[in-house]
């Protein structure tokens, strides 16, 4: 452990003489050794020389609460800035929530939040039952938490109506000691059951709404012992009832939503040797690798247990390892203590080349930005070697022992997902059906013939129930081949697809090595005589195989059976969608002006058609040919 | 790093200000940046550097940078002498009684 002094005089220097990553990788470590109040201030001060220097995620959130919170601001804005998102945070009023819940005008929506915590007391919202409990009848304690439930519906459906941010709501705690004593949990109904049954009235309510998230607080006072999570001194003096030791955790907790909501990453590559087993591939016999039931193998068989459980997460898993592949591959073909093989794999670097390099490659094979990689290896030059010339990957920072390495893994706040859609259940088995379809296309032989080998059938469908999820998932985790970039909820977009002259589609990709599940999205706007663009995707998973063409066939073929002359689309830039620049380009549309860093286009469809690639099976899936009738799931949205 | 250093050093983050500005009677009076939430921060930022906890009446006792030392000096010495006590109490605890 670099001494705090030290470290910091280290941060000077590094800021002096602008090497930035340098800066940033100590200020890490620094927060590492001690995630406190007085860290936080200082990173957030070199924070304002830092920030132009790093590509961070701006979050705007609101904190709703019915006690002080304040303190633990700081805390969470200094560990998202390091995790290289912006948090700018508005407060509430002590107790307001309802308020700003309800009322159109408050600050809450004013503030156009993009995540809004609601983070209440049980004390707070079911007094009786918390204080009074003793003295109160069961037909009473029923209708109290009965009430709070209903009020629950009530702000969560006053808020729907008026943002489409995401909500992370705290659950209930029950009291450290029952008023009743022991004799409380005698039954269901008890003090304890109740707030249990507060919560499942809690889930119910949330699983009624877009984006509400619930998060679990007694869970996670548990995680560190509720007696040392309340301090009854500063609950008395300052309404704060947690202990300043725990405050670190709170916003620790709060990071893993905005992680899952921002910036999710894709893949974990892990090192093999003292990684994933101890010993050494190239040096030890098969039966001295050390994993197994026993100490020490079984730190490592958790280490592998809790990886497994990141890849069912929908985590791909690649290997970076500086080894003779055979030799490697033997361990994890014939070890009889491996849980991970190669078959979870969807990537692998078995060479004597710089890790850097190798991350760099299976960024490239996986069609991730390495921005969406995380990195684990128990050799602490190699982290601080990807830390400092591959600042944008998440290194995983582990202990000396590897005792150590399962919680390291575990309790990390970068693989967090909120939603698992099947596309990310299915993800891995198909990075693998591709690794065979890109070894097909190094086969001889001309690229059509490569297309036709592929037997794609593209299915195109309108927006319904079953693929809102993942269409919004889509605008969200698409970077490359994406026109325009917008970002929409699932609620943004049924109220596109409710809209006139809106038109949601999704587009699902077969081809013979199996099904893709849905890639692409379109959303159009028709007016006048103009179809416009405003969201053309394709998953990085199909780009190169022309079903890009396929959708603009079927955008131009649509517009055509409206009558329409024209349809027009954007290229908004950013940093990842060169492959989507030359898109329209490319597609004979005609460079009609900019707007900022956007390039419009323009196709008169009296004068030019695209057509779909001869290899391409496209079919859409019928709908009413009567424009005025909606499906019923986005009428009943319009009406409730 | 000597117990005063770290007690500036922890004042000195929390008040957005240098170790160095800060003297024995540095107080709310003459920092700008330290009003009641900043003492609160203070006060929660000072028990992670030292893991301590004040009662109610050491708090309102904060009021000066050389205060906020000699108090936390206090707690460490205190701290230090129960340790082994408290060992030995909590032993004698769990006799049935």
């Amino acid at each position: 452990m670099t001494d705090i002094h030290n470290l910091r005089q280290q941060i000077e220097t590094d800021l002096r003489e602008g090497f930035w990553a340098g800066a940033h990788a100590k200020l890490q470590q620094a927060w590492w050794q001690q995630p406190t109040s007085a860290a936080a201030a200082y990173v957030m001060a070199c924070a304002e020389r830092l920030r132009e220097h790093r590509v961070l995620l701006p979050c705007r959130l609101a904190i709703l609460r019915s006690f002080t919170i304040e303190p633990v601001v700081p805390i969470l804005r200094a560990a998202s800035f390091l995790a290289d998102i912006d948090v700018t945070v508005q407060v509430g009023a002590f107790n307001a929530y309802a308020q700003e819940f309800l009322d159109p005008a408050s600050s809450l929506y004013a503030f156009s939040p993009d995540v809004a915590i609601l983070c209440l007391q049980t004390r707070d919202v079911v007094p009786e039952i918390w204080e009074e409990f003793s003295g109160l009848t069961p037909e009473k304690a029923r209708e109290v938490v009965d009430q709070a439930i209903a009020q629950f519906h009530l702000w969560f459906s006053a808020f729907r109506r008026n943002s489409s941010a995401h909500v992370i709501v705290h659950t209930f705690e029950r009291p450290g000691l029952a008023n009743r004593g022991i004799l409380d949990h005698q039954s269901q109904h008890g003090q304890g059951g109740l707030i249990s049954e507060l919560n499942h009235g809690l889930h119910l309510a949330a699983a009624q709404f877009q984006n509400i998230y619930l998060l679990d607080y007694e869970g996670l006072m548990s995680r560190y012992g509720k007696e040392n999570w309340h301090d009854q001194v500063k609950w008395l003096t300052t309404r704060l009832p947690i202990s300043a030791a725990c405050l670190p955790r709170l916003a620790e907790e709060w990071l893993r939503y905005l992680h899952a909501l921002g910036a999710p990453v894709k893949a974990l590559v892990v090192d093999l040797d003292n990684t994933l087993w101890g010993g050494l591939a190239g040096e030890d016999e098969l039966e001295a690798i050390r994993l197994g039931r026993e100490y020490p193998g079984a730190a490592y068989l958790g280490v592998q247990r809790a990886i497994l459980d990141l890849y069912h997460r929908g985590i791909l898993l690649a290997i970076s390892s500086k080894n003779n592949s055979p030799e490697a591959l033997r361990v994890i073909d014939k070890h009889p203590g491996m849980l991970l093989r190669q078959e979870h794999f969807s990537a692998l670097r078995i060479n004597w080349n710089e890790k850097v390099r190798s991350l760099r490659e299976i960024a490239i094979e996986l069609n991730i930005g390495t921005d969406s990689l995380a990195f684990l290896d128990d050799n602490p030059v190699e982290r601080e070697r990807v830390r400092l010339e591959m600042p944008e990957v998440k290194v995983i920072e582990l202990p000396e022992n590897p005792v150590g390495f399962e919680h390291a893994l575990r309790s990390s706040v970068i693989f967090e997902r909120l939603e698992i859609t099947a596309e990310d259940r299915e993800k891995t088995r198909q990075y693998r059906e591709q690794r065979e379809r890109s070894e097909l296309a190094k086969e001889p032989g001309s690229l059509e013939t490569f297309y036709r080998s592929l037997a794609q059938r593209v299915e195109i469908a309108a927006l319904g129930p079953e693929s809102l999820a993942r269409v919004a998932q889509l605008t969200h985790k698409t970077n490359q081949f994406n026109l325009t970039t917008k970002r929409y909820t699932a609620e943004q977009i049924l109220q596109l697809a409710a809209s006139p002259g809106f038109e949601v589609y999704s587009a699902r990709v077969r081809d013979r090595f199996g099904d893709n599940g849905i890639v692409g999205v379109i959303i159009t706007r028709t007016h006048e005589d103009t179809c416009e663009i405003d969201t053309l995707l394709l998953s990085c998973r199909v780009i190169g195989r022309t079903v890009e063409t396929a959708l603009l066939a079927f955008i131009t073929d649509e517009a055509r059976r409206q009558s329409l002359n024209y349809v027009r689309g954007w290229f908004v830039p950013t940093r990842k969608n060169q492959p989507a620049e030359d898109f329209y380009r490319r597609h004979e549309f005609r460079d009609n002006g900019t707007l900022g860093d956007a390039t419009r286009w323009l196709l008169d469809l009296r004068q030019a058609s695209i057509s779909c690639p001869g290899w391409i099976d496209i079919h859409v899936s019928s709908r009413s040919d009567s424009r005025s009738e909606q499906p019923q799931f986005l009428t009943e949205y319009a009406a409730g | 790093m000597l117990l005063a250093d770290r007690v500036r050093r922890v004042a000195a983050d929390i008040l957005e200000t240098a170790p160095e500005d800060l003297h024995s009677d540095s107080s709310a009076d003459t920092v700008g940046t330290w009003d009641s939430l900043r003492h609160l921060s203070l006060v929660l930022a000072l028990e992670q550097e030292f893991e301590i906890e004040f009662t109610p009446e050491e708090i309102e006792e904060l009021l000066s940078i050389g205060l906020v030392q000699t108090v936390v000096e206090e707690k460490l010495t205190a701290k230090k002498l129960t340790t082994g006590k408290q060992a030995h109490e909590s032993q004698l605890s769990l006799r049935p009684v």
